[in-house]
């Protein structure tokens, strides 16, 4: 037998040892694989970023709005583009003139902190939207001309407004416009939100990370579902934590591992991938509200030429702007409105359609004649447009879609994408000739009011300065006019106004993405698109 | 010693106070309404718009606003950001653990690493030992870290499941973030070990040790590390300092809280005393890591003493 040295010995001794325990440390680490996964009644849902706060009445956030619908009830559900259901309240009446809204409220809920839903917490919760102390910002806009709220009786509740407002029923049925518990927010004071949140919702708030994680748990007396939903009672869920993950490719690589159970915002470059995966369903609901489009600033020339801004409407190729920057994902958008809203015209898509030659003629006609390098020149001016733009790599690849595609029609962009301080100050203050617009919402009226109406000019959200009399009554009307026939009417008209005038030019319709393993069944999705809601859900198989 | 301390724990209330002062007018002069930006693009008229200004205190004048400021940090108030309504102190509370944990677990790999293969190479000079790790360090420098960490998620957590993606909280949820962010610092550190170590080795009393029969190991521990770890610690110091409150990308990949997210979010927001707390915040950190830099000279170096 050979002999083997004692160093020698202790050496091969050593890599024997050193490899078992290697080995034994990959099984190991492989481990956790299986053991971060889920535990069946626990749903991690992967956000794609943070936000301000838990109180869905003050925030600025459409994610708070997804985690919070679960916190609240709403007064009414929408189930489709006008039409409601009973939430929290039972029925209710508006005034012929719509300046006031009766609720008759459900008399067996009650908060998470064991105090009873009456008229007085509603009063309480709308009176603290309008007050600026709350510094409510997506309700605040959801409550429109509020005036007052009266306690009818302790389950009846009247609310008024100051000038008529037809969409309030759209407002009400928002996660932003649920109901709080007065006795929370005297408890908690200015910790209400930013710490905790007291609602009436299927499930309760457990914790709050803030960037990291919101952590919620079923609330066990939950006997007040509406009747849309499949069943009443308790969440099947046992808790739903909403983790945030603000990289794309990570949120998707969770989903992946198994980290996470569903995922909103999937990337469109991995669309394709994930629609045809075994394991995933992927949901795409078509986006309520206003699309990705472009304002035109009209106070400074030469945007303030009704033939420039008709030139750019026409001049930018929609489809493949939808098919270049979105992957095809997008739809090519035509009005201010999307196609699932209500009073959508679809004469719009040929009144918008992409034709350069069209736009050449209409730049030729007001006497913008190309120059030696191809961009137009009229009096000595050259038709040069300042593009404004936050940073976030999409807002690039389209703001560089745009200046390739206007400039073969002869008009030259300069692209400046600065930081969000720069650029509101930038845009408000109307140093811009264009810049980009995208609106979530599903009352026809309040998008038109954001984008177009004059009152909203001036350093607000109508970035276009547009100002226009019969817009501003169109507007009003529409607000004012609660019979869906007259209301279709109306906002077809506005439509075709602000095509006409050539106000802004529409680009991309998105739709909501969401991806999820295919073991979660039965979410719920608002019709806009917006609110993924895990009442019925269950994880099976 | 303890004495030592006193007066540098006094000396650091005027350089805090020169810190929050001078973020106090940075913020100020840099454009942008917080509470334009606050509304962003909701609609707002212009009344409502002032009485945002209002509520956030935005309408006094300026020495009145830092003046208040400053009564409030007296009491240890940093205030409450005008963006979330959260108090300053629970927002960095919320990120401390997490931004601690991370510059910690990365402190540990970057040393290693960086002393490791900076000794190494120098300790090689010339052969493909130091060829390779000088290589590593040039990767490390030159990698940009979305990169490096995005690599990292793909292959030990998407293909061979070993490490979550994400989070934190639990030493495998550490593994990645520190890997990426130790990897990317430990270059700087080796190239510096590497230079400082050649200079040291070219000493006289390198080579009178070794003469006086020292054992090798003997003459790099005692003599050469000791005497090279004089100018490295400085930049070590330095170096945790930026991986505790200067890590965004890191978070923002593997989506961990941190201070780094919390300041950067803070400033694109405008939100003056989030970002005048987060300031002080690090400014207390790079104070305190400085100080103990500079005792730690007078451990390696013996010539070095605090009266």
């Amino acid at each position: 037998m050979e002999r083997i040295k004692r160093r020698e010995l202790f050496r091969r001794a050593g890599w024997g040892l050193g490899a078992l325990a290697v080995s034994q440390m990959l099984s190991r680490l492989s481990m956790p694989g299986r053991a971060y996964a889920q535990a069946t009644g626990t749903l991690t849902y992967g956000m794609a970023g943070g936000f301000d706060t838990l109180d869905v009445t003050a925030t600025t956030f459409t994610r708070v709005g997804r985690i919070g619908l679960h916190l609240v009830d709403p007064l009414v559900w929408q189930t489709q583009p006008g039409q409601f259901a009973p939430g929290l309240a039972t029925s209710w009446t508006a005034s012929p003139d719509a300046t006031s809204y009766t609720f008759k409220l459900r008399s067996d809920v009650r908060f998470h902190d064991g105090t009873p839903l009456t008229a007085e917490a509603v009063k309480v919760t709308f009176d603290r939207i309008v007050d600026p102390e709350t510094k409510s910002q997506t309700a605040f806009s959801f409550i429109g001309p509020y005036d007052r709220t009266e306690v009818v009786d302790p389950y009846t509740v009247r609310v008024r407004f100051k000038s008529p407002y037809a969409a309030f029923l759209d407002g009400a049925s928002t996660p932003y416009l649920g109901i709080i518990s007065p006795a929370a927010l005297t408890k908690y004071g200015k910790d209400f939100g930013p710490v905790v949140f007291v609602g009436s919702g299927p499930f309760i708030l457990q914790s709050y990370h803030a960037d990291a994680e919101v952590a919620l748990i079923r609330n066990p007396n939950y006997t007040w579902a509406s009747r849309i939903f499949q069943h009443n009672g308790a969440p099947y869920l046992q808790r739903l934590v909403y983790r945030i993950i603000p990289e794309d490719a990570t949120r998707l690589a969770t989903l992946e591992t198994g980290e996470t159970l569903f995922i909103e915002d999937v990337p469109t470059s991995d669309y394709r991938r994930l629609r045809g995966a075994r394991n995933f369903t992927l949901l795409e609901i078509p986006q309520a509200g206003s699309g990705w489009s472009m304002m035109m600033n009209q106070q400074r020339p030469p945007t303030s030429e009704v033939a420039v801004r008709r030139a750019i409407m026409h001049g930018i190729d929609g489809a493949g702007l939808a098919k270049t920057v979105w992957d095809g994902v997008f739809k090519p958008a035509c009005s201010p409105l999307t196609p699932n809203m209500f009073g959508f015209d679809s004469n719009t898509c040929k009144a918008t359609a992409y034709n350069p030659d069209l736009a050449k003629r209409l730049l030729d006609e007001a006497g913008w004649r190309p120059g030696p390098d191809g961009i137009r020149t009229k009096d000595g001016q050259r038709l040069r447009l300042e593009f404004f733009l936050q940073p976030p790599t999409k807002n690039q690849e389209m703001a560089a879609f745009v200046q390739a595609s206007l400039k073969p029609i002869g008009i030259e962009v300069n692209l400046n994408v600065v930081a969000r301080a720069a650029y509101l100050d930038a845009v408000r203050s109307g140093r811009h000739h264009l810049q980009f617009w995208w609106e979530t919402g599903t009352d026809p009226g309040g998008i038109l009011r954001i984008l177009f109406h004059s009152s909203n000019a001036g350093g607000g959200t109508n970035r276009n300065n547009y100002k226009n009399q019969e817009m501003d009554r169109l507007i009003d009307q529409i607000d004012a006019t609660a019979d869906p026939q007259k209301r279709t009417e109306l906002v077809v008209r506005a439509q075709q106004k602000v095509i006409d005038d050539a106000v802004m030019a529409y680009l991309a319709d998105p739709p909501s993405l969401y991806a999820h393993a295919r073991t979660v069944q039965n979410v719920w999705v608002d019709w806009g698109g917006n609110y993924p809601y895990f009442y019925d859900t269950r994880i099976g198989g | 010693m303890l004495q030592y301390l006193v007066k540098r724990a006094i000396l650091a209330v005027p350089t805090m106070l020169a810190v929050s002062g001078l973020v106090f007018l940075v913020l100020y002069l840099v454009p942008g309404d917080p509470a334009a930006i606050f509304i962003g693009d909701r609609p707002a008229t212009p009344e409502r718009l002032a009485q945002i200004r209002h509520v956030m205190g935005l309408d006094r004048p300026l020495l009145s606003q830092y003046a208040d400021y400053l009564r409030k940090l007296g009491r240890g108030d940093l205030g409450r950001s005008i963006h979330t309504n959260a108090s300053v102190h629970s927002e960095l509370l919320s990120r401390v653990g997490s931004s601690a944990e991370l510059a910690a677990a990365a402190f540990a790999v970057a040393t290693a690493l960086g002393l490791g293969l900076g000794l190494v190479s120098a300790l090689r000079r010339g052969t493909w030992v130091d060829a390779g790790a000088m290589l590593v360090a040039l990767g490390g420098v030159s990698m940009p870290i979305f990169w490096l960490a995005s690599m990292l998620i793909f292959v030990f957590s998407l293909k061979l499941g070993w490490f979550p993606a994400t989070g934190f909280g639990g030493w495998n949820r550490l593994v990645l973030p520190s890997l990426a962010l130790g990897f990317i610092s430990s270059a700087t550190l080796a190239r510096l070990v590497r230079s400082s170590v050649l200079d040291i080795l070219g000493q006289p009393y390198v080579t009178t040790a070794r003469s006086k029969g020292l054992r090798e190991p003997a003459v790099i521990r005692r003599h050469v590390m000791r005497n090279a770890l004089v100018s490295i610690i400085t930049v070590m110091g330095l170096q945790f300092g930026t991986l505790l409150s200067g890590a965004v990308i890191t978070e923002t990949v593997f989506a961990r809280p941190g201070i780094g997210k919390l300041l950067v979010d803070a400033i694109l927001n405008k939100d003056i005393p989030l970002v005048q707390g987060a300031v002080l915040f690090v400014a207390v950190v790079y104070i305190v890591v400085n100080l103990l830099v500079d005792i730690s000279y007078a451990y390696l170096d013996p010539r070095i003493r605090y009266q």
